[in-house]
């Protein structure tokens, strides 16, 4: 008895149901999906959000003691085989090998430094505005605590990954906004009015989608004098990324247009006397309002890798911002293949995110027509 | 009895061999080398060179060949010595290996050269040289019977085609390079016979053998029978018009064309085929001459069979038959290759922070790795550009307190400890160790860490902080903003200047960083900048005060006579006035009191800031390659190391 309730209600309350619960009913049942979007959300808190608190260090802080380190190894069994329920590390003693010169760091098994959580350490200023010490996780001792180890100038590249994590993600979620914002307007007029505007505007778009993608960001990266400030090259690479990304959307969006603005809807709604922007906002945008959001999960990505791809070759982003890509374009030489693998870290960060998004967008796809 | 005359006849034997290792390690004439050692010397060659119709090795040696001591052991024949090159316009491998100068430098263990810094000048093309007590005249011989790489006799004609109708020409040499109008008068040049000649100049020049022992054949002779042909005063220009056209030139520009053949060189950038492509086909005096250009950069060599050096047995020298100068474009590329183990030998380029790298491959790719003496004194120099166009900004840079307090705001321990590997000494840009001039001081003026004292010095300077404490303002109110411009001159360069930038925020200096094409960075000097740069052994041929990168202005102000740049500052103008007379003083007192001062005006003045000197430079050689591990124990300098590169043989 009480199954069939249960079914019937269950029954009903599907029928009753919006589209919008009916979607993410959808959605929670595909498992890849919700791993992606734990992942992207982790991301987002901890780089994006809040990576001030999650990193363990300040980011330029040098630390010429510790150069190119390699991660540190997190112990819960120590060296005479009793186990700690507290996590730690091992003091660092770093000494330059005589024979091929570099700098070597061994674990000290006789100093345990214990993993705390909320601790106090450097100085940071949350989003640029409110000062704190506190990080996430941490050491109460003075010594080395470098979970993904250092670079060549001994800098902390966890930290370093997190910070970049917030430049990186941003990038893509601001970028695809704005070729969002762009293609929906430039493909809704193209499609909605025709004529002259439609003309130029796909003529403009064959344009932009005929010249060779990496020769264009490379002309327009050049393009930013050397002497502007981090922040405005890093709105500027957005600007360029997006400027890009806006074609393909607004050609779906215009096709979308074309396709539903005779139909019956459409002309019952001109004919009660609606005007041109509740027609629009009210009937064409809900109708593949689906597609759209589909569209935006697999821009981010895109997006993502773009910039990486830039920064890598040294046309995006500089030193001193950190983004994955400018922390990748300083692995890129024989020494860090052979010796130094570690700077390879962020590559695994960018891998994850992608799929991640990918996952997301797949799950959405489904989700997105749920009838 | 028998015993007796045994050992006698060994000691007859071995005499030679040991007088021979009693010789200060260089080269020697062989009569000079055959009566002090006593050796018997009959002459060989490589058969990589029978059936070629060639005349016997004996012929083609000139009468007094010049000995090589060998480093190791006297090498055997054969083998193609491959190295790989990534900048185009340095040419640095082929420039130094395959090197042969008009005077030699007896190899040392130091990284200074001259003969006032305590070397030793030997002969090389030139038998003999003798320089008047008042240093204006000198006197020189050619070896007689030396022959260019084509097998034609090198005479005093060919000294007196250099002066007369190549230097004199003013279609080809429209201005007189300094040495040769040394004093505002053209050399006297006075041929003697055949192969004695003599200069002469209006004022003393106590520094030119030093000079012409950095220089190539073509300094004082060119190979008269192979570029009349080519030349307007010998040959009609019916007959040059067509080559010209070929190549591009127009009708006016035959002293451009004529200089594309760089025969011997104006400079000492002599044969390189790819800033002279006409060099190829022309004679020459080097170990190698080039046959081949398979791709665009990468040129195939082969021995020069009328090469005049021999090994102390004899063998015409060089041991290794061919040469191949691989081209890349990039940096880790040439790592690759090494670490890869398809490379012979390479050292200029590639850098200290890779050695870890390099001798982590070592056993795997069969090579090694020495650290010798690096080329430069200081690989990482600092300075703000002194003559930019902004007097706000010039008042500032000019100001020697500036100066001073961004060498005390660099924190060297760090810088050494991160960029060289605990390698060097931190010290100012100083004279190189064990000259006689050198005082602590000049290595320890302005070195120490400290940022209040910095602090203090700018104060003084009258350059205010902004409200918030973070930068500093001009006078006029504007914030001190200097970026930092550099181009990758030396390995060290974005390191370097990644940490500079770092040390200007506690002393309020905002400095950005931007790495720009090496051509737009010369191409530019009138911007307010901070720069690095490199700072080489002899720096004061350069004056210690590097006016020609930092102070770029001023020295257009000097070599103008007045008429364009800017006027330099007392302190500045008096190192002018001292590079004069150490130029051409022959008294070593003079010179060492001369030279004292310049070191001293620098370590007051700070016209170039240093971090770190002497640290050494890794030299990569294959496992096989004979005579040249011996270097790292000896501590020769890794120029001497290349340009002794006749004598590498392949062991096995």
């Amino acid at each position: 008895m009480t199954t069939r309730k249960a079914a019937r209600y269950e029954q009903e309350s599907y029928y009753i149901a919006s589209q919008w619960r009916l979607m993410w009913r959808k959605f929670k049942s595909h498992r890849l999906a919700m791993v992606g979007t734990a992942i992207v959300g982790f991301f987002i808190v901890t780089g994006t959000l809040f990576c001030e608190f999650f990193a363990t260090h300040d980011i330029y802080e040098r630390d010429s003691d510790y150069i190119l380190c390699p991660p540190q190894k997190v112990h819960f069994v120590d060296a005479d085989g009793r186990f700690h329920l507290r996590p730690f590390v091992y003091r660092l003693t770093t000494e330059r090998n005589m024979d091929t010169f570099a700098l070597e760091c061994t674990e000290d098994t006789a100093v345990r430094y214990p993993i705390h959580l909320l601790v106090r350490g450097d100085e940071y200023k949350l989003w640029g505005l409110f000062p704190g010490r506190l990080h996430l996780l941490g050491i109460r001792d003075e010594g080395a605590f470098y979970l993904f180890g250092t670079d060549n100038l001994g800098r902390d590249l966890f930290s370093r990954v997190f910070y970049a994590a917030r430049i990186s993600l941003s990038i893509g979620f601001v970028g695809v906004v704005i070729s969002f914002v762009l293609g929906c307007i430039l493909g809704g007029v193209s499609g909605y009015f025709g004529g002259t505007a439609d003309m130029a505007i796909q003529r403009m778009i064959e344009f932009l989608s005929s010249i060779p993608q990496i020769p264009l960001w490379m002309a327009l990266a050049a393009a930013i004098p050397p002497s502007w400030p981090a922040l405005r090259v890093y709105f500027v690479i957005i600007l360029i990324l997006s400027i890009i990304g806006w074609t393909g959307l607004a050609r779906v969006v215009r096709g979308y247009i074309i396709a539903l603005r005779d139909s019956d809807m459409v002309v019952a709604a001109r004919v009660s006397g609606a005007r041109t922007g509740p027609i629009l906002y009210r009937h064409l945008l809900p109708a593949f309002l689906s597609y759209l959001i589909v569209h935006l999960t697999l821009a981010v990505p895109s997006m993502i890798l773009a910039e990486t791809a830039l920064s890598f070759l040294g046309l995006g982003l500089r030193p001193p911002v950190v983004s994955w890509g400018v922390l990748l374009s300083a692995a890129q030489n024989v020494k860090t293949v052979y010796l130094n693998l570690w700077l390879m870290i962020p590559a695994l960060f960018v891998i994850v995110t992608v799929l991640a998004f990918n996952f997301i967008g797949d799950g959405m796809r489904d989700a997105a027509d749920p009838y | 009895m028998k015993r007796i005359s045994l050992l006698a006849a060994a000691g007859v034997l071995l005499a030679p061999l040991w007088l021979a290792a009693q010789l200060p390690p260089g080269q020697y004439n062989l009569d000079d080398y055959v009566r002090q050692t006593g050796a018997s010397i009959t002459f060989t060659d490589s058969p990589y060179l029978a059936g070629r119709g060639l005349p016997p090795v004996e012929e083609r040696l000139p009468k007094n060949p010049l000995v090589m001591q060998t480093w190791e052991e006297n090498g055997k024949y054969g083998g193609t010595l491959t190295w790989t090159e990534y900048t185009i316009d340095h040419d640095v491998y082929l420039r130094h290996l395959n090197a042969v100068k008009l005077l030699e430098i007896a190899p040392s263990a130091s990284n200074h050269r001259y003969d006032y810094l305590g070397a030793t000048i030997q002969p090389s093309i030139l038998e003999t040289w003798e320089q008047s007590g008042d240093a204006t005249e000198f006197t020189f011989r050619i070896r007689e019977g030396l022959k260019w790489s084509d097998g034609a006799p090198v005479t005093t004609d060919d000294v007196r085609y250099a002066f007369d109708d190549v230097y004199f020409n003013e279609e080809i040499t429209p201005t007189l390079p300094r040495w040769a109008n040394w004093g505002g008068e053209p050399v006297q040049v006075s041929i003697v016979d055949d192969y004695s000649f003599s200069l002469k100049f209006a004022k003393p020049y106590g520094l030119f053998l030093g000079q012409v022992s950095q220089q190539p054949a073509g300094r004082f002779m060119r190979p008269g029978h192979y570029m009349k042909q080519y030349h307007k005063d010998y040959t009609d220009m019916e007959k040059i018009l067509p080559v010209m056209k070929e190549q591009g030139y127009d009708t006016a520009e035959w002293g451009t064309f004529y200089t594309s053949f760089a025969v011997g060189g104006t400079d000492a950038a002599n044969h390189i085929p790819t800033r002279y492509p006409n060099a190829i086909e022309a004679p020459s005096l080097h170990p190698w001459h080039v046959i081949e250009e398979p791709n665009p950069g990468e040129f195939l060599l082969e021995r020069n069979p009328y090469f005049f050096k021999i090994d102390p047995i004899g063998q015409q020298l060089p041991y290794i038959d061919r040469a191949h100068r691989v081209f890349v474009n990039n940096l880790e590329v040439m790592n690759a290759k090494v670490v890869a183990g398809e490379t012979d030998v390479q050292f200029q380029f590639i850098r200290l922070g890779d050695v870890p790298v390099f001798k982590s491959n070592e056993e795997k790719a069969g090579y090694r790795t020495m650290l010798l003496p690096a080329w430069q004194q200081q690989v990482l120099v600092y300075f703000p550009n002194l003559t930019p166009a902004d007097p706000v900004y010039a008042a500032v840079t000019q100001d020697k307190r500036f100066r001073q307090a961004i060498s005390l705001a660099i924190d060297r321990k760090e810088i050494r400890r991160s960029i060289f590997l605990d390698f060097g000494r931190i010290a100012q840009v100083s004279p190189p160790r064990g000259v006689d001039f050198w005082k602590p001081h000049m290595d320890t003026a302005f070195v120490e860490y400290d940022v209040d004292a910095a602090n203090a010095l700018l104060d003084e300077m009258g350059l205010e902080w902004d409200d918030r404490r973070q930068y500093r303002l001009l006078p006029d109110g504007r914030r001190l903003s200097i970026p930092f411009m550099y181009y990758e001159v030396t390995p060290t360069a974005t390191p370097g200047a990644e940490l500079f930038a770092e040390y200007m925020g506690p002393i309020g200096i905002d400095t950005q960083i931007k790495q720009v094409d090496g051509r737009l960075w010369w191409a530019s000097d009138s911007e307010a900048r901070f720069s690095n740069w490199w700072n080489p052994t002899m720096n004061f041929t350069f004056g210690p005060m590097k006016f020609n990168v930092a102070g770029r202005a001023w020295n257009a102000w000097y070599n103008s006579g007045g008429e364009s740049g800017m006027e330099p500052p007392p302190e500045a103008k008096r190192l002018y006035e001292l590079r004069e007379i150490l130029y051409s003083t022959g008294d070593a007192d003079e010179r060492r009191a001369v030279l004292t001062e310049m070191w001293e005006n620098q370590a007051e003045n700070l016209w170039v800031i240093g971090v770190v000197a002497e640290a050494p430079g890794p030299f990569v050689y294959d496992v096989n390659l004979g005579n040249v591990g011996v270097a790292e124990e000896r501590g020769y300098y890794s120029v001497v190391v290349g340009e002794a590169g006749e004598q590498w043989f392949w062991k096995n």
